[in-house]
């Protein structure tokens, strides 16, 4: 409470010099034009301070940000409006259920002060899951320089590395995965001269070389099963072509996929004859039960040239977590290609309500199609609907949802065409969708500028990974792979 | 003698540094550019904190700093020699304060002659100086400490400071250091401790540096500072260094400093000098890669736009790689002379004129330069992003971050246009540059008035198709036929299939160029002409109904008879015909 009233008067104290110019200032009656977009935005609870700045050329701003409760935090800046961590959570604690109110004064050269119309940050009383983990690339082509898997503290702006392949120069890592949104269970492939999978179930460090000579290739696109036995995993065989015209500029294509279910505890993959088709099955994910694999499967097409052609359905098997066994036929839930339409990343929310999915013109790789966007699925009574609320002109691909379920983050390149940076928003139980809002940052406007990599493949987890990372570099290094087996 | 030693003395470093700048000037100016084009070095807190956050980061940051300014060779080559110059300084002067000895003057010299030798190779990076004078000036200021513990406290506290400068560069002071109190401290006790804490210290630099970058392997962490650009090589030549660094300074401990005759030090000098300066000469001699430079030239040339350069080193000396050959050819269709003089040259097949995308990050950006001129727009982006991403040290290239913004302006990608230009906005020597180019974003008046990319917009690719390899010539085509007055695509295309041998396609495609209305027929035109009328034809010379002119008519006749006459017709046509195309066709793999 004492700070809360200290704030205030120190605030007060830098805003009295100013008073005498603000007082004249020019009314505006739209918000101001700030980066990040923070206007009318739902935050969690227990975000970290959302520092902003204008994007227009004003010289000096005063930013009054007043809670619920009449807790209020006063900057004057000249470039970035910077809240202090603790005033921060106080205010966000304080005003979770309803709003911040954020009265932005502007200054400019010509014009003097300005005083735009206030805008609210609307503060859910629902907390997102303190770590969000994700890899950061460079969204090239063929060839990767340094890259990392990474966790960032969203309560604060804290990022550490989990694996960077500075350790393994030379090397790819990708695909991280979580049980359930825990870090006790992980994987996460590594490719290049020091290849294999990682898989952490608590403090065992596993090292996997999962191709087997039956199922073709190395298990790629992972989802764990929720009872944290299984790792479903699609296997692809993926090229990628390069387009000649400016609106395009990649393809990743599959030459063949299926999908297999691996056992960590025996060491086996699981092949149902149902995923091994020609047709291509790929991008699965179980149930919050664990009784339903989804997955996404398209007819199978001449490759590269019916490229184009290659819609993808979503589509499901049951699932018999006790044996292991699959269903005697596939559903197909969604009939995208009858709609001219392909979907990836299906993700069912953890109360099983709905599924999320990407859904773009053809193919599976997403994040190169300025079409895709996110799509919901109501798993009750079948209807389907675009997420208009975060979508934009540009492409939305990998989501992920928090571990209850309120939360989802998704991969977006609105900013600027090309480096993909996670936005979060989230669903009540009518199904509202509140405007989504970009991962903060200290200085957002230059960090987002200057950051040569894009955020790959978004997931919450509820608390830090902590792993040995002797153990990981000792296990990289031996060059010793533990085979799995296919199970007959 | 003293006076001319001490003439020498003061001379010496000087006409050394001297010999360091034409070599870097002269020899090798365009490895200065080599460098400074695989770096990008931003002036922002954050770039330096991120350089800065490694042992031997901060050297690194320095050697960056000063490798932006070999954008200019002649800088880049001053900026070396100073370099190499301030090392054998500072090795001549801790030999000093350890032990007065004239007649070894000369072996100061060591060290820097082995760098230079190291330098020789393009990947060796200026940081890693930068590392070892940080080190060897930490080395010299011991020295200015008279008071034991003083001295002492020193070294114990200089370790560490060191160890985060210069990186394993700390080795040589922690040694230096240690050897000189070794001999100064009698006591053994005092040896022994102080040895132990500093070797301790050195170990603990090591052990704490492991838990705070835990994401660095170990050896990498020895080494410290980016000595060389591919981390993954930890090369042996570093440790020689740092040895030569230390030993040469400490034989002056066992080298006599005093001759009884004056004439006996004056030779001793004579002969070291020779000694170093003989082996030196030849060791930098057999390091230097005039072949690598070469091909860095031609890049440098076509990156410049100064093609003429390119045809005049060309005319100086034929280039034979596939990369200067490109270059050239580049260069030539340019200035409008491929097709009458590519021939003229060293032409080694299809592989010089757009050669096969490699995962390196010299080749693509070469051969990026050559489809962004031809108007491929997204293929040049995708080849510089990819040499960016190739570099071993997982660093950024202005380069090819100025072509990344170039190609995203011409493409209409604006946002993205706009965020590199910002980038290099950060930049010394290329924030004029990003400040001109600012204004053209969503200006398309500006752009299309553009000499290059309003031109580049018109010829770029509008229809989609896959890159390939393979198809090079079905690039080309496609190219052409959206737009029949680009002459590039023509002039690439036509040499796409005369230097892959493809006659049959040549004449098919040659009348694509009727609009661009050439005022005579060029020369390899119509040598590949008449060549392939001839192989169905009788009386060629007569029936030909190209516009075929004396001088090539009578060549072919004197090279047909040569060619059918000869016993060894490779050799007698070498002579006067090696410039023709039919030469080529014959005798060029």
């Amino acid at each position: 409470m004492r700070k809360i009233l200290i704030i205030p008067a120190l605030a007060a104290i830098l805003w009295s010099g100013c008073t005498a110019d603000i007082s004249k200032a020019e009314l505006r009656t739209a918000p101001p034009q700030i980066f990040p977009d923070y206007c009318e935005v739902t935050v969690p609870c227990n975000i970290a301070p959302m520092h902003f700045q204008m994007s227009d050329n004003a010289i000096q701003m005063l930013v009054t940000a007043e809670g619920a409760d009449g807790c209020v935090i006063q900057v004057k800046t000249k470039k970035v409006v910077t809240f202090g961590q603790s005033a921060w959570k106080d205010l966000v604690a304080s005003s979770a259920g309803s709003g911040i109110k954020v009265t932005v004064h502007a200054k400019y050269r010509e014009e003097g002060w300005v005083r735009y119309e206030p805008f609210t940050i609307h503060v859910s009383p629902v907390p997102i899951n303190d770590y969000l983990v994700y890899r950061l690339i460079a969204p090239g082509y063929e060839v990767y320089s340094k890259m990392g898997v990474y966790q960032r503290d969203l309560t604060s702006f804290r990022e550490t590395p989990l694996l960077e392949n500075t350790l393994i120069p030379g090397n790819c890592m990708n695909c991280h995965s979580f049980s359930g949104n825990h870090p006790e269970k992980m994987s996460i492939h590594v490719r290049g001269e020091l290849g294999g999978t990682i898989l952490k179930t608590g403090d065992k460090i596993e090292m996997l070389n999962t191709k087997t000579d039956e199922t073709g290739g190395n298990c790629v696109y992972p989802y764990w099963h929720p009872s944290g036995e299984y790792v479903v995993y699609s296997v692809n065989q993926t090229i990628q072509a390069f387009h000649s015209i400016r609106e395009r500029r990649i393809e990743v294509i599959d030459l063949a996929s299926d999908i297999v279910v691996y056992h960590p505890q025996s060491k086996q993959i699981l092949t149902p004859d149902l995923l091994r088709t020609d047709a291509f099955e790929t991008f699965p994910s179980f149930s919050p039960d664990g009784r339903t694999l989804y997955f996404s499967s398209s007819q199978f097409q001449n490759i590269p040239e019916a490229y184009e052609k290659i819609r993808y359905d979503l589509c499901s098997i049951a699932f018999d977590p006790q044996t292991g066994a699959f269903g005697d036929h596939v559903d197909t839930l969604i009939h995208a290609a009858a709609m001219g339409k392909s979907i990836s990343f299906a993700r069912p929310s953890p109360d099983g309500k709905y599924i999320m999915f990407t859904l773009s013109d053809y193919g599976n790789f997403s994040i190169w199609h300025k079409e895709a966007d996110l799509w919901l699925y109501d798993l009750k009574d079948g209807s389907l609907r675009e997420m208009k609320e975060v979508n934009s002109d540009d492409v939305e691909s990998y989501h992920s949802w928090s571990s209850e379920g309120t939360w989802f983050v998704f991969s977006s390149r609105r900013l600027d065409g090309l480096y993909t940076r996670p936005f979060f928003a989230s669903i009540d139980k009518e199904g509202n969708i509140t405007k989504p809002f970009l991962l903060p940052q200290c200085k957002p406007l230059e960090f987002y500028n200057m950051n040569l990599y894009s955020y790959n493949v978004p997931e919450f987890i509820t608390e830090k990974v902590d792993w040995d990372l002797k153990k990981v570099e000792k296990a990289l290094n031996t060059g010793q792979r533990d085979k799995v087996e296919v199970r007959r | 003698m003293n006076k001319i030693f001490n003439i020498l003395e003061k001379s010496l470093p000087f006409v050394f540094g001297f010999c360091v700048l034409l070599f870097f000037g002269l020899v090798y100016p365009h490895h200065m550019h080599y460098h400074e084009q695989f770096q990008l070095f931003l002036t922002t807190p954050d770039f330096f904190l991120e350089i800065a956050a490694k042992p031997g980061g901060i050297s690194d940051y320095l050697g960056m700093f000063l490798t932006q300014f070999f954008l200019f060779s002649w800088a880049g080559a001053a900026i070396t020699a100073l370099l190499i110059m301030s090392l054998q300084w500072l090795i001549h002067t801790i030999a000093h304060k350890i032990r007065p000895a004239r007649a070894w003057f000369a072996l100061s010299f060591i060290p820097p002659i082995f760098y230079w030798i190291l330098l020789c190779n393009e990947n060796f990076l200026t940081g890693g100086i930068v590392s070892i004078l940080v080190a060897l000036g930490a080395w010299l200021a011991y020295f200015y400490l008279k008071n034991t513990t003083t001295r002492r406290l020193y070294v114990m506290l200089a370790i560490p400071v060191i160890y985060w400068l210069a990186g394993g560069s700390a080795f040589i002071f922690t040694f230096g250091c240690l050897a000189v109190e070794w001999l100064r401290d009698e006591s053994s006790r005092g040896r022994i401790m102080t040895t132990g804490l500093s070797i301790l210290i050195m170990g603990l630099c090591l052990f704490t540096a492991k838990v705070i970058l835990p994401q660095y392997p170990f050896a990498r962490l020895i080494y410290g500072a980016d000595f060389f650009r591919f981390p993954k090589t930890y090369p042996s030549g570093v440790w020689v260094m740092w040895l030569f660094c230390l030993v040469v300074p400490l034989s002056h401990l066992m080298l006599p400093a005093v001759f009884k005759k004056t004439r006996n030090l004056a030779l001793a000098g004579i002969v070291t000098l020779i000694a170093v300066a003989g082996p030196g000469a030849y060791m930098i001699s057999i390091n230097t890669d005039t072949a690598k430079e070469d091909i860095m030239a031609y890049d440098h040339y076509v990156r410049m736009q100064q093609w003429d350069k390119a045809i005049a080193r060309a005319d100086r000396k034929a280039p034979s790689s596939p990369l200067s050959v490109a270059c050239l050819n580049l260069s030539l269709c340019k200035s409008g002379m491929m097709s009458d003089y590519m021939f003229r040259y060293y032409q080694n097949g299809p592989e010089g004129l757009i050669p096969t995308f490699a995962r390196d990050f010299t080749l693509p950006m070469v051969t990026g330069e050559v489809y962004y001129h031809l108007g491929f727009i997204n293929t040049a982006q995708r080849f510089a992003f990819e040499a960016m991403e190739s570099l071993p040290n997982y660093w950024k290239s202005g380069r090819a971050l100025k072509r990344l913004a170039e190609t995203n302006l011409i493409n209409g990608q604006y946002a993205v246009a706009r965020k590199y230009l910002e980038i290099l906005q950060h930049t010394l020597f290329y924030k004029a540059w990003a400040n001109h180019v600012i204004p053209y974003l969503e200006d398309e008046a500006l752009i299309g008035g553009h000499p290059e990319w309003g031109n580049l917009r018109k010829h770029r690719t509008k229809t989609d198709f896959f890159d390939s390899e393979q198809e090079k010539d079905m690039m080309l085509g496609i190219l052409l036929q959206q737009d029949l007055t680009h002459y590039m695509a023509y002039e690439y295309l036509l040499a796409y299939c005369l230097l892959t041998k493809d006659l049959e396609r040549f004449v098919q495609y040659f009348p694509l160029g009727s609009e661009l209305r050439y005022e005579r027929l060029p020369y390899s035109y119509q040598e590949a002409l008449l060549y392939h009328w001839s192989l169905s034809h009788e009386d060629p010379f007569r029936t030909v109904p190209y516009p075929i002119s004396e001088d090539v008519m009578r060549n072919m006749a004197t090279y047909q008879n040569l060619y059918l006459n000869s016993s060894n017709p490779e050799e007698v046509l070498k002579k006067n015909h090696s410039g023709t195309y039919w030469y080529y066709l014959h005798f060029r793999k």
